[in-house]
Order: structure tokens, then sequence, then C-alpha cells
């Protein structure tokens, strides 16, 4: 299985470079100019002010869907399982 | 005034009079749903119980005589928008154990209104595919072509509107999400103005080109549910904060006076007998209305496939760095499918720095200049029309290759990059097939997309 998984990675990394090398021909050749990231001419940078709210629930809300949680309603996580790899 | 013969008007005016309760709708829609989604599979999370309660609550409110614009109509809502207490899973195994704790801005606005949510619609997983078939739950059926796929992403959506197992829904469009499945369900879907409706409790593919939209079965349904959903969101810096004149009562069909702008390079890219049909509906409206069709000329679009894929590329891969599996869910690159591993690796090389400058900053400036095209064909035109998918949908099971199912948005992309509103809408079948004719407007200007929509409506019998 994880390395049926490995052979599909290769692949889809194979892929993907060619794809770029594609995609990237296909703009060869178009005039340099200045890039847009977003289209909001005029962006909206100032939030509201106010007093922030405590919302008990949505911590429980949040804390359901953690793995695993302690009594203290502390996330327990594995570090280093997480830090392997991408 | 409002066009007052639609399905969305009349089922409408049914609740607010009392020939028809909330309740009695909602459950209408549940039977046929648990008739008809196991072989459809629009719908990957319903909870009957949930539903019902909520339109217990609308039909106390109405009989208080407090009447919202929804006032009990049942919207469907798209696996990628936050819902409180339902499985948001973008159909994918990464988030199958994800319950909302929240409900995104728009699901605020619509429950406010007094909309019902039926229910959690089938997608391409993280919004990553134009066929519908993606889906860690499985393929959406197409109800309207049967043996064809549905379209995507929001396939879920479009087939949930078709099949009327909804009144309304909500998709999302970051390069043609609505308005693929839309078209090719034979069913209406708009993809607003960039930052005209809020994107908070969206989980995003590409935040620069996302935007929540509606789904419907006319364009006055459209249009209701996106006065609903539109307007200035002081918490998010990409709202726009416009004065908002509404939308659905300014849906009549009056287009009059309107130039129509046809781009000559839809002809070379669209199937022959798609390309027909447009040109044959045209032809009808110049003769039914005064209006005049005039050619424009939009050289990039081809150009705008590659940009979007290259910069839809960077903002997933950024946007799904949250998916490690610690807090919630399970880790992405561990349980995804063969498309989202794809964006994802690809984002990987788009977004090193020894490459932003062959990749992503050029991206940036093809971006700019369809902006420019467009701006310069709309001094022409009101509006600019055109086949919305360019060919027909893909039969059930057929292998495409990632750039042949990619090129499937050569129509609808570029409205994305420019930020423009584009709709589409049915124009009728050919070879069983339903077929869109896509609507595309300058910024905040969706009123002309919906009167376009209208007056085709008007004239095309559509028979689903």
């Amino acid at each position: 299985m994880a390395m049926a998984r490995d052979d599909k990675l290769k692949q889809i990394e194979d892929e993907a470079e060619e794809l770029l090398q594609h995609f990237v021909r296909d703009l060869s050749g178009l005039p340099r100019c200045e890039e847009t990231y977003y289209d909001s001419a005029f962006p909206n940078m100032v939030r509201r002010e106010g007093t922030p709210r405590r919302r008990r629930l949505f911590r429980r809300l949040f804390l359901s869907n953690a793995p695993r949680v302690d009594g203290k309603g502390h996330i327990l996580t594995e570090s280093a399982s997480w830090s392997r790899a991408g | 005034m409002a066009y007052r013969g639609s399905t969305t008007w009349r089922k409408l005016e049914a609740i607010r009079s009392g020939e028809l309760s909330a309740v009695e709708n909602v459950e209408l829609f549940l039977e046929r749903l648990r008739e008809l989604n196991p072989k459809l599979n629009a719908f990957i999370d319903v909870r009957h119980e949930k539903s019902i309660r909520q339109a217990r609550s609308v039909d106390r409110q109405i009989r208080a005589g407090k009447v919202g614009k929804l006032s009990g109509l049942c919207v469907a809502v798209k696996a990628n928008i936050n819902v409180k207490g339902f499985t948001i899973s973008c159909a994918s195994k990464t988030l199958s154990n994800y319950v909302a704790p929240y409900d995104a801005e728009v699901i605020r606005r619509i429950k406010r209104e007094q909309g019902v949510i039926i229910g959690i619609t089938n997608m391409d997983e993280f919004a990553c595919g134009t066929t519908g078939c993606r889906s860690f739950y499985g393929p959406t059926l197409n109800p309207r072509a049967e043996g064809r796929v549905p379209g995507g992403s929001s396939s879920g959506s479009a087939v949930a509107v078709a099949a009327e197992l909804c009144d309304l829904a909500l998709g999302s469009d970051t390069g043609g999400s609505i308005r693929a499945p839309a078209c090719w369900c034979g069913v209406v879907g708009l993809k607003p103005t960039y930052g005209l409706v809020p994107r908070q409790g969206l989980i995003d593919l590409a935040m620069s080109l996302d935007q929540i939209g509606p789904l419907a079965p006319d364009p006055y349904g459209a249009a209701l549910l996106l006065e609903v959903i539109a307007g200035y969101n002081p918490g998010e810096v990409t709202t726009l904060n416009v004065l908002l004149n509404g939308f659905s009562s300014n849906v009549d069909g009056d287009i009059d006076g309107f130039r129509i702008g046809l781009a000559k390079q839809y002809e070379e890219l669209c199937n022959p007998r798609i390309y027909s049909k447009v040109i044959e509906v045209l032809n009808l409206l110049e003769r039914s209305f005064d209006v005049e069709v005039v050619e424009v000329s939009l050289p990039s679009i081809e150009k705008a496939l590659s940009a979007y894929y290259i910069i839809v590329s960077a903002e997933f891969y950024s946007a799904t760095r949250r998916f490690d599996g610690r807090r919630y869910g399970f880790k992405i690159e561990d349980v995804c499918l063969d498309e989202v591993l794809r964006r994802i690796v690809r984002g990987s090389y788009v977004t090193r720095r020894e490459y932003r400058g062959r990749f992503y900053e050029k991206a940036l400036q093809v971006r700019t200049i369809v902006k420019r095209e467009f701006l310069r064909a709309f001094e022409k035109c009101d509006v600019i029309v055109g086949p919305t998918m360019p060919t027909f949908p893909p039969k059930l099971g057929e292998e495409l290759s990632p750039l042949e199912e990619y090129s499937l948005d050569v129509f609808t992309i570029p409205a994305n990059l420019a930020g423009i509103c584009a709709g589409t809408v049915p124009i009728g079948v050919v070879d069983g097939v339903p077929v869109g004719l896509q609507v595309q407007a300058p910024h905040l200007h969706e009123i002309r997309v919906f009167n376009l929509m209208q007056a085709v409506s008007s004239l095309v019998k559509w028979v689903g």
C-alpha cells in the first residue's frame, strides 16, 4: 500500500513538472506588465472595533473535532509524526 | 418589477400565503431526497430533524408576521462552506470527521432571512475538478444527461437544483465551479464579482479567485439568493463596501438597448454544435428585443488557462498547509485523491523562491493582461456572451488527462482572473445534453447578467 502510494507520488511529481513546463511554454513571449494579486482595488483594511466575545460553545465544538484532547481542554499532538515529510 | 412567473417566485408566494408551510416544503424535499439521492449522490450530509426544526421556527416567525426574503425556501450547501453541526468534509477523507463548529457568514445571512438548510452537497474533493467525479464519497450523477458527468466542482449543488431536491443551492466558483455544473445540468448559476460575497467560512481553494454564488432553477431564484448573501462584511479584508440596490426586485428581463458582445475567439475553441446553438439564441434575442450583437476580442483566453492553473496551485498549496491532521481531520497528503495531490505537488514547485519569477509572477502578469482585455471589450458592449462550456460533458468513467480536463474550463476561467461577474443560463438541449449560455458583465453589474438571463429564459422554453 505504502509502496503504491510512493509510486503514485513519483508519477504525480513527474507529471507536475511536465505540466508546469507546458504552462511556462504557453506563457512565453507575452509582454511584461505589472502583476495583479487581488482584484479588489480598495480592500477593507480596518476591522470594526469592539469587545471580544468569549464563545464557550465554540471551544467545545472545536475540541470535539480534535484527534486527542486532555481533561483540561488542551489538544494533544504528536510533533514527531507531524513533522515527518511534507 | 420582479419576474413573477418563476418557479422560485411561485414557491415563495405559496409559503407566504399559507398555502404551503415551511415544514411541508422541507418534508416534501426530504421525501424526494430519500427516493433519489441513493442514485444521484448529490447530498453527502442530511440531518432531517435539524432541517425540520429550522423550518418549524420559520413557520412560527411567518405566523407572527415576520417574513424574511427566503421565507422557508430550502437551500442546499456545497461541502466547503461551514454550516454549524454538519460535516463539512470538502468531499475529502481529510475532513471526513470534521463537524463545523460555526456558520459561515453567508449561512448566517441565509438563516437570518429564513432560508432552511436542507443538507450538504457532494463536490470534487477540495473543489479540484471539473467533472463532479473526484469525490471521496463517489461521483454525482447528472439527472438531465444520463450516463454523463454533471460537471464540477459544485456538482451536488447543481444536481440538487436540477433534480428538484431543494429550492436553491450555494456553490463556490474559482475557475468555473458553479457555471460548469449549472450548464451541464441545465440550471442557472452565477459567479459574483470578486469581493461582493463574503468568503469567511469558505474552505478555500484559491483565496484570490474563490467566490461563493447561487444556483437556482431560474434567474429570479439566483438573484434572490445573491441578494441575501451579498454585501460588505466588516471583518473581512476582501469584501467590497458598496451600496446594493436589490437584485431580485430588478430582474425583469428588460434588455432593450443592450449591446451584446461576442468574442471572436469562442468559435474556434468550441464544439460547432454548441456554438450553433449560441448563435441561434443570439439571433432570437436580436429579433425579439432592441439589442445589437457586436464582435469583441479576448485574445488571451487560452493563455488565461495556463496562468490560472499556476496561480491556483500556488494558492491551494498555501491553503492546504493547515490540513496537517494535528487539530482536526487527517493529514491531507496521506489521504487525498490524485488531483488534489497533483495540485499540492505543483504548488510546492511554483512557490519555491528560485522559480517565482518563472511561474507565479508571469501568471500574475497574465491576470493583468486578461483584466485589461475585458475592460477594453466592455467599452464596446454591456455584456459579453458565449458558450459556457466548450464541449458536451464527458461520459461517466471516461478517462481524461489532466490537461484535457483543465481545458474544459477555458471559457469560465477568464472571468475569475478578471474578477468580473458571470452567469450561465440554459438555452436548450443538443443530443439530449443541456447547453448553457455564459453571460459576463463588468464588476458589480450582476443585474445586467440577471436581466439577460431572464430575457433568454423567457424566449427559450426549457424542458428539463
